[in-house]
């Protein structure tokens, strides 16, 4: 025990001392968090379009007012001609083009069933289908002022005609604000960082300079300098996170519901996989080049399938299951829970056992392979 | 400067006056063979030098005997274990200096020696007192609070010794201790070697520089990874019918 405590401290001591070190584990983060909480945002307002009006009528200029006069669209440009729609779509300067034809208000009076053409950049799926999501509410809505006028002509119409009002409530993020959503998601990739990419360049980089080999001649053994590169990479992720977590409260306002005891007890169960996995890595390469590689594909990887910007639900099948195996996929879903609803251990513990089961076999599986005499 | 006398080669080589005991080891890495079939006894308290080229297999024998390297065949002991199943009770009885300096350059100097006398499990003051000892010849607390990578490769080499004597090792390895060093230093670092040999510590030294061979009491050629001379300095010169270790180095080489 005392060797690894004298281990510790002088990764500890190293670490301070290397104020680039300081930096990239204090102040990136912080500008990540920054910078990554306004610009990762799935709030998608103000988007250009661009309205070619062939009809004005009064009824078409209603359509016009109700596309203009929203937060979610901001009208580029009013074109004459259908001529000009196809360079605003592709030089991006309009994500949608709504085309109104000729008599639409007309054959709207006389029952017939009038088309408008709706033209969207598909470039970027995300942003042109959260468009025609609004276009299409914008209608839904524009068609039930219209048939609600009918019906106020015409008290058949009155008798035989439903509406269906739907009454909706967004628990836990009522705001649907997605800062709430993504600041839980950056604060993991930050852990992961720290415990998985330092330990993984700490051992290797002690392997360049012939400092591990010095410790390999001593009779400590690998599982005391196992603990010994772990335990302040452990300590220094948890730090970052509390830093990480206040700057999300005091700046950001995210309201943390659950339990901090239980935050923290699920935060080792997945430092444990994160720094095992950092361990395994520095088996396998043999320059600190090679360790950040390695560190920074699996960080993708972890990323791209951990629900963070894609849903899981919509991955195939064999997607779903290699995600089954992302320790980050359980820890996201545990920081959200645990932040905007609450959840305690009775909600939690299938991502808990999850999370256990992988942190527990990537360490055996790094400490079989973590060898003091190469053969 | 006081040179030991070498140990009495009357003295009966039971396996207690033997400190390293080396029988057909062999290492091969894929096709290469690095160390070829070599056997030979370190008595204790005597200075054994590997002399040789690079490349000659010298360190390669040095990591298999300190338990770095796995031998792919031959028996051997050192300090009474066994190199095959006993490598980590080997590292209780040895003191290792690598060929590159190998200490953490951002660690002070008093650091470091605290931190490997820690990690060999001596208490504080247990340290505090070697390095008040070791002090005496090595000088390093002058320099005590300088960052390592400060020091001229002079200093950085003795700390380096004293690190791997902080623990009293009774069998020190040291693999091209004096690479890089001015001949002053040199000169400074086996006076060294030979007042811990004098001591009763058995020091196992490689180097490809011939002056320091005569440093040795016994000295081993080695060769593409053979042994292909080992004698005392005197009786290798006798047998060449020559007074340099290098004209007679450059001669078997040439063979």
């Amino acid at each position: 025990m005392g060797k690894v405590f004298h281990l510790v401290k002088k990764e500890l001591k190293q670490v301070m001392r290397d104020p680039n070190m300081l930096r990239v584990i204090f102040i990136v983060p912080m500008i990540q968090l920054l910078v990554l909480g306004y610009a990762i945002t799935t709030d998608i307002k103000n988007l250009n379009i661009l309205i070619c009006d062939f009809d004005r009528s009064e009824i078409s200029r209603d359509l016009v007012d109700r596309f203009s006069h929203t937060e979610y669209f901001t009208l580029k440009e009013y074109a004459a001609s259908h001529g000009n729609i196809e360079s605003y779509l592709f030089r991006g300067k309009v994500v949608l083009a709504l085309v109104i034809p000729e008599n639409f208000g007309k054959d709207l009076e006389t029952l017939k069933q009038p088309e408008v053409q709706v033209l969207l950049d598909g470039q970027n799926s995300n942003t042109s289908a959260v468009a025609l999501g609004y276009a299409n509410r914008i209608f839904l809505q524009f068609m039930q002022d219209t048939l609600e006028k009918k019906i106020a002509r015409s008290p058949y119409l009155a008798r035989s005609v439903h509406f269906i009002e739907p009454v909706t409530r967004t628990w836990y993020n009522p705001e649907l604000k997605s800062v709430y959503y993504m600041i839980p998601g950056i604060i993991s990739i930050l852990l992961t960082i720290i415990t998985m990419l330092l330990t993984s360049l700490a051992i290797v980089k002690e392997r360049e300079i012939g400092t591990l080999e010095q410790l390999m001649v001593t009779p400590i053994t690998s599982g005391q300098i196992i603990a010994g590169k772990t335990i302040p990479f452990a300590c220094l992720g948890f730090i970052e996170m509390s830093v990480a977590m206040t700057f999300g409260v005091l700046w950001f306002k995210i309201p943390i519901v659950g339990s901090l005891p239980l935050l923290v007890f699920l935060a080792a169960t997945f430092i444990l996989a994160t720094l095992g996995l950092g361990i395994f890595i520095s088996t396998l390469v043999n320059t600190q080049q090679q360790a950040l590689f390695m560190s920074w594909s699996f960080l993708v990887t972890f990323i791209l399938l951990s629900g963070f910007f894609y849903p899981i639900e919509n991955m195939p099948e064999w997607v779903k299951t290699i995600t089954l195996f992302n320790p980050l996929r359980y820890f996201i879903e545990i920081l959200r829970e645990l932040f905007l609803k609450g959840a305690g251990i009775n909600v939690l513990w299938p991502e808990l056992a999850s999370l256990l089961t992988i942190g527990v076999s990537i360490f055996i599986l790094a400490t079989l392979r973590f060898h003091k005499r190469n053969t | 400067m006081t040179r030991p006398s070498p140990p009495d080669p009357s003295v009966d080589l039971t396996k207690n006056g033997l400190a390293v005991t080396v029988r057909n080891l062999s290492r091969r890495f894929g096709e290469f063979v690095a160390v070829d079939d070599i056997s030979f006894d370190v008595k204790k308290g005597e200075i054994f030098g590997f002399l040789g080229a690079n490349g000659a297999g010298k360190t390669t024998t040095i990591r298999m005997l300190t338990g770095l390297l796995e031998p792919s065949s031959g028996e051997g002991q050192v300090g009474g274990f066994d190199i095959h199943k006993d490598y980590e009770k080997i590292k209780t009885r040895i003191g290792y200096m690598s060929q590159k300096f190998s200490l953490y350059d951002d660690l002070k100097v008093v650091e470091n020696l605290y931190f490997f006398g820690g990690i060999y499990g001596l208490s504080r003051e247990h340290i505090r007192m070697r390095v008040a000892e070791l002090d005496q010849s090595l000088n390093l607390l002058a320099v005590a609070d300088r960052k390592t990578m400060s020091l001229p490769l002079g200093f950085k080499q003795r700390l380096a010794l004293a690190c791997a004597i902080l623990h009293k090792p009774p069998i020190l390895f040291l693999d091209e201790p004096t690479g890089g060093v001015d001949p002053i230093a040199r000169r400074y670092f086996w006076d060294l070697i030979s007042t811990l040999a004098g001591d009763g510590t058995t020091v196992f030294v490689t180097t490809h520089y011939m002056d320091e061979a005569e440093y040795c009491h016994r000295l081993s050629i080695m060769y593409k990874g053979k042994i292909i001379e080992m004698d005392s300095p005197s009786a290798i010169k006798k047998k060449y019918n020559s007074v340099s270790i290098e004209d007679i180095f450059i001669k078997l080489v040439d063979r």
